[in-house]
């Protein structure tokens, strides 16, 4: 040991598996500590002799560190300051670096004097489930003050309250094998997948592979362990196809072979390079092992949470891999072998033991020297404030040590068998549960996680665990003939789970603070069910989920209710198996790229005249454009109108879906798709369209132009263009494979826009490429035509009317819509052409009464919305017959209507529900609903589309459109929905 | 008014970057038509095209490619595209006149915008979008899919080992690039 090390009060009796060449510092609550490249935090801390790093959830108890790996319930840590801070993190996992700040949580005053402790004395009053049956009084006391003093007086850590600066990301794996854990089984199947030339990706959480080895003396192949580890890791790194990811836990199993994993790539690097500091993987696997091995459980005793009680290989594993002795003076308490290994490796290493008690009557495998040894003995209470100080035995008699080594055996990691409901099985030879036959496809297991528990075992278990897959995968190179070999070791263990007559609380779940009479309490309370238990008690809930508790938990209940584990049932896990960040399954998913943007081929055009936009589903619309001097959006929106019926609008609607639908039987398939014909639609015509889903309701409406005899082009509104195109394609595969039709989006393809208004001809005129006449004689209302535009561009034209007015729409392909939009206005120049937003175009349609989606809800049919003759009685189609139903054709139906207000000055709302005058505004009285409002510039008033009951035959009578949640019930006189042109002369003039 | 004419955009302005080893640009100029089969006439359809632009008729996921002047994308069983690199004003006439009624052909050179992306990392950067395998024996050079990337529809092509093409829809040109881009930063 060099002098650098033995620093006073340091616990480093070597270097273990660290680097002696490179000196780390670090800070905990602001104090300075050194450390070695390839600590953890607990093993620094440890190391520094910091066995006090926390307080507990609820009673603010003073805690220590409990293990060396991801099931850490009590060392749980800030890092980082700022933004940056990170809550709950567990001191075990962290990889130290130079310069991290780490910090305790959950204490008011400093750790070692925190003020909270208080509620260890008022423990009588906190017990399980306290807060179902006390704070009860006066009642609205629970939400104002209890609820918020508790959650103030329990809790981890804290949020820093600011956006996360960090950037995550997530991404796509596939390979044949998945190895999930790279400790002696993980190594050992991957070796034998790899060497047959498979894909495979094997994933640790751990920064150094291993496993177990790394924490052990065994001998593999005549090596240790670590370095057989080594080697194994450094041979498939060196395979093309094998992925090693270090620092990456598979955390949940999902279906079709599918897994998640969380990679951290930068946490342990004191200098962050650019690039994600996490990444969400998902893993598409064609077969996966679990080698998650095992996670060792506590025995509950009387005071066993003290600071300097840990589990029995969670020693071993920092005085082997880190070179630290967690106590000066250590005590092993064990029910299995294993314990007894703890003791030699200590002794061996230059610790001291000062004894090992053990549960069981039989006589000690072996002597350590140094250490008394008590034979079926147990320990009933322990001794320290702020860390362990003595044990006193089932004897009576004491033992002065600073550490606790405890164990109560070793639970096979089955976590992710059950992220399919999978149920895991009792073993009673082991004393675990182990993975049950109903694996989550193409799973298997192998090693400690399988209840394969010694080194040999888990070896030989991943070689033949990997075989099989190969066998599966058809590979036809053979796998390394044999497994490694290694000494067999003795696992012999008897049960047992609390000591009886204990002085203190014996602690089971040291998350949550559960104990062993919170289990006696949940259990007297008349909750039998292990599910209940866990809610009750809230043992096994939180960040650790658990690991060291569950079944420590279950053997306490069981004990209570005479049954056997197997009888008493288990509770099973879900996703994630460690917790993972927010941010991470957000990934890049943040602000404005939560999902795309689509942008109108006119949006540059848009932007720099001055148009505010609006998001409609995907797509930024132009919704107005603000004129200089205009200080709210309905002056522009106004003039707009006002500008498109007097003289010319032009508006951008590339929005709309457009499906090219191509085909010998493309007319006989709109026929069957559309309620109304199509097959008879001319070449160079227009119609409009209406369909049904197939319970009849409208499901979509729009106009297709038949371009050729075997060529239509059909748009729908830009809400349901995908659902229309996924619809119809449906109907080509699924139900009329037979037809000859072929269908293709051409949304994207042209830029489309509306120009309107009674001067549209002439603007257009200007556009359109001689010879093509646009004249009402030659393209009237609802012609359409291919043609050029602006010299030679080749262009669409559709004489159809959104607004009413004579109107058309140009397309062309869309590299030329910005230039379009420019040319058309400078076409329409000398009349005063505007352009036109969203606010506008809907303003437009509500005055010429025109459905669109407020009113295609979903929940209406072609005769509520006046189109009832539309359904062609000629011919079938989707919906037909059951448009036909009763129920949708009663005599009092609603239907489309207009309303103005009594008041002209009075705005309306959309969403009011009519009734009549003097009625009370309750469901009984409900005629209908106010589906649109606008205002009005041609009616100088507001006006509004709606639903009610018999609209058509109701024109002239009043009727009150209420909205009780405003406060408002406005006097509205039903009118024709056409409040513009009803006879429809303009659009055809 | 004659002096009206339309100057063509490419949506992305013609991007082009490059990422340490790996290089990222918009693909412009390109032509793009739909070849969907008539009923009945696979065979005929994939003689002509043999006869007349000199490539079969592609399987599914597969790529016919003669440089990268012109190839045919298998995208499905009925359905491939056939992408040149000259530009006209209407691809489909030219198109037509060569198979005629044995396809239904409809331009789609707008409708997508083209990212090419050339280099060592360009797997990698993939790997953080893409849910396609692109293992060398998966998704190897001439292979073409479609698949959907951030919640966009993809076309992706792979023409030799290291380059790719991904065809997205024009609207949403930006929003592809920049998932591409935060992919390649993200390394």
């Amino acid at each position: 040991m060099s002098d650098r090390l033995a620093l006073p009060g340091s616990h480093r009796i070597g270097h273990g598996l660290l680097s002696s060449e490179q000196s780390l510092t670090f800070t905990f609550n602001g104090r300075p500590y050194r450390a070695m490249a390839g600590d953890t935090l607990a093993s620094a801390l440890l190391a520094n002799g910091q066995q006090l790093v926390g307080r507990s959830f609820k009673y603010h108890r003073p805690r220590g560190i409990f293990t060396a790996g991801s099931e850490e319930p009590n060392a749980l840590v800030e890092l980082g300051t700022g933004a940056y801070r990170e809550p709950n993190t567990r001191a075990t996992m962290v990889e130290l670096f130079d310069g991290i700040q780490a910090s305790s949580q959950n204490h008011k005053g400093p750790l070692s004097f925190d003020v909270m402790a208080i509620n260890d004395r008022l423990s009588s009053f906190l017990s399980a489930g306290f807060y179902y049956k006390t704070f009860m009084w006066p009642k609205a006391f629970w939400e104002k003050l209890y609820e918020p003093v508790i959650r103030a007086a329990a809790g981890l850590g804290s949020l820093s309250g600011e956006p996360d600066p960090e950037t995550y990301d997530k991404g796509f794996l596939h390979c044949d094998v998945l190895i999930i854990g790279a400790g002696a089984a993980g190594l050992s199947a991957a070796l034998s997948a790899g060497r047959a030339g498979q894909r495979v990706i094997i994933a640790d959480e751990d920064f150094l592979p291993g496993g177990r080895l790394n924490m052990e003396t065994f001998i593999v192949d005549g090596l240790t362990g670590a370095q057989w580890a080594a080697n194994a890791v450094a041979e498939l790194r060196a395979m093309p196809r094998v992925r090693f990811m270090t620092r990456t836990t598979v955390y949940g199993c999902y279906d079709h072979g599918i897994y998640g994993a969380l990679e951290r790539r930068t946490d342990h690097l004191a200098d962050k390079p650019a690039g994600a500091r996490q990444v969400l993987w998902r893993i598409y696997s064609k077969h996966a092992i679990l080698a998650a091995g095992a996670t060792e459980r506590s025995i509950a005793f009387g005071d066993n949470d003290r600071p300097g009680i840990m589990l029995a290989g969670s020693v071993r594993a920092y005085v082997n891999r880190f070179g630290v002795s967690p106590g000066r003076q250590t005590a092993v308490f064990t029910n299995n072998d294993d314990g007894w290994r703890t003791a030699m490796d200590l002794v061996q290493a230059g610790a001291s033991v000062s004894a090992v008690i053990d549960s069981r009557n039989i006589p000690a495998p072996f002597p350590v020297p140094g250490a008394q040894i008590f034979m079926g003995s147990f320990v009933t209470g322990t001794q320290g404030r702020l860390g362990l100080h003595s044990i006193t035995l089932s004897s009576g008699q004491t033992v002065y040590c600073d550490c606790l080594a405890v164990t109560g055996g070793w639970s096979p990691n089955v976590h992710l068998t059950c992220h399919q409901r999978g149920r895991p099985v009792w073993r009673e030879d082991i004393a675990a549960f182990v993975p049950g036959q109903d694996l989550p496809g193409n799973m298997h297991v192998a090693g400690a996680a399988n209840g394969s528990m010694t080194l040999t075992q888990a070896l030989t278990s991943g070689h033949a665990v990997a075989t099989h897959v190969l066998k599966e995968l058809g590979a036809t190179t053979a796998p390394a003939s044999s497994a490694p070999q290694a000494d067999e070791e003795h696992s012999g263990i008897s049960a047992l789970w609390q000591v009886p007559d204990c002085q203190g609380r014996s602690w089971v779940d040291l998350q949550n603070d559960v104990t062993t009479k919170d289990i006696a309490l949940s259990f007297q309370e008349g909750f039998r069910s292990v599910e209940h238990l866990k809610r009750y008690t809230t043992l096994g809930m939180a960040t650790d989920q658990g690991k060291t508790s569950n079944v420590l938990g279950l053997g306490v209940m069981a004990s209570l209710n005479g049954k056997s584990i197997e009888q008493t049932g288990t509770t099973i896990f879900r996703p994630p198996y460690t917790p993972v960040p927010i941010g991470a399954f957000a990934g890049r998913s943040r602000g404005k790229h939560f999902r795309p943007t689509r942008l109108t081929p006119s949006h540059q055009w848009a932007e720099s005249h001055g148009a505010t936009f609006v998001e409609t589903g995907m797509w930024m619309r132009a919704q107005w454009y603000a004129k200089s001097g205009e200080t709210h959006w309905r002056q522009s929106v106004d003039r707009e109108v006002t500008q498109t019926r007097s003289s010319v609008g032009i508006c951008d609607v590339t929005t709309l879906g457009k499906i090219d639908i191509q085909g010998a039987d493309a007319g006989a398939f709109l026929d069957k798709v559309y309620a109304n014909m199509f097959s008879t639609l001319a070449v160079g015509k227009v119609r409009y369209g209406l369909m049904l889903r197939e319970d009849g309701f409208v499901m979509d409406d729009g106009t297709t132009a038949r371009l050729g005899d075997r060529h239509f082009v059909m748009t729908t509104t830009t809400a349901n263009a995908v659902s229309v195109f996924r619809h119809l394609e449906f109907c080509r595969q699924c139900l009329w494979p037979e037809l000859d039709v072929h269908l293709i989006s051409a949304t994207e393809q042209w830029a489309q826009f509306a120009v309107a208004g009674p001067n549209a001809r002439r603007l257009l005129e200007n556009i359109v490429d001689a010879p093509f006449d646009i004249s009402n004689e030659a393209f009237p209302f609802m012609a359409c035509a291919e043609l050029s535009v602006c010299q030679g561009k080749p262009a669409r034209l559709f004489r159809i009317s959104f607004s009413g007015e004579l109107a058309y729409e140009v397309a062309v392909p869309a590299r030329y819509g910005n230039a379009l939009m420019a040319a058309l206005m400078k076409a329409g120049e000398a009349f005063g052409a505007a352009p036109y937003g969203t606010e506008a175009l809907g303003v437009m349609r509500i005055e010429k009464g025109h459905a669109a989606g407020n009113e295609l809800n979903g929940q209406t049919t072609a005769a509520n919305l006046g189109l009832g003759r539309m359904v062609s009685q000629k011919k079938d189609c989707i919906g037909a017959v059951l448009s036909r139903r009763s129920q949708m054709n009663k005599d009092n139906a609603i239907e489309l209507v207009g309303f103005i207000p009594e008041d002209a000055s009075v705005s309306l709302r959309a969403g009011a529900h009519f009734i009549d005058r003097d009625a009370e505004a309750t469901l009984d009285n409900d005629q209908g609903w106010m589906t649109s409002v606008a205002f009005s510039p041609d009616r100088n008033s507001s006006i509004g589309l709606g639903f009610i009951e018999n609209g058509s035959q109701r024109i002239g009578e009043t009727v009150v459109a209420a909205d009780p949640l405003r406060n408002e019930f406005i006097p509205v006189k039903i009118v024709s929905p056409h409040f513009v042109d009803p006879d429809g002369e303009r659009l055809r003039g | 008014m004659a002096d009206l004419s339309l100057e063509p955009e490419s949506a992305l302005g013609g991007y082009t970057q490059n990422f340490g080893d790996t290089h990222l640009r918009e693909v412009t100029g390109l032509d793009i038509v739909s070849i969907a089969v008539s009923s009945g006439a696979r065979d005929a359809l994939s003689t002509l095209l043999q006869e007349k632009i000199g490539l079969p008729w592609p399987a599914t996921g597969t790529i016919e490619r003669a440089g990268d002047e012109a190839a045919l994308l298998g995208l499905q069983a009925d359905q491939c595209f056939r992408v040149s690199a000259s530009q006209q004003q209407n691809p489909v006439t030219e198109l037509a006149c060569l198979v005629g009624d044995a396809a239904y052909l409809t331009d789609q050179s707008d409708s997508w915008v083209v990212l090419e992306l050339d280099g060592a990392s360009s797997v990698s950067a993939l790997e953080r979008i893409c849910p396609i395998d692109l293992s060398d024996n998966e998704f190897g050079a001439l292979n073409v899919a479609r698949t959907s990337m951030e919640h966009i529809s993809v076309i992706i092509e792979r023409p030799d080992t290291h380059r790719f093409r991904l065809y997205s829809p024009r609207s949403s040109a930006h929003s592809f690039l920049h998932a591409v881009t935060t992919s390649l930063h993200n390394l």
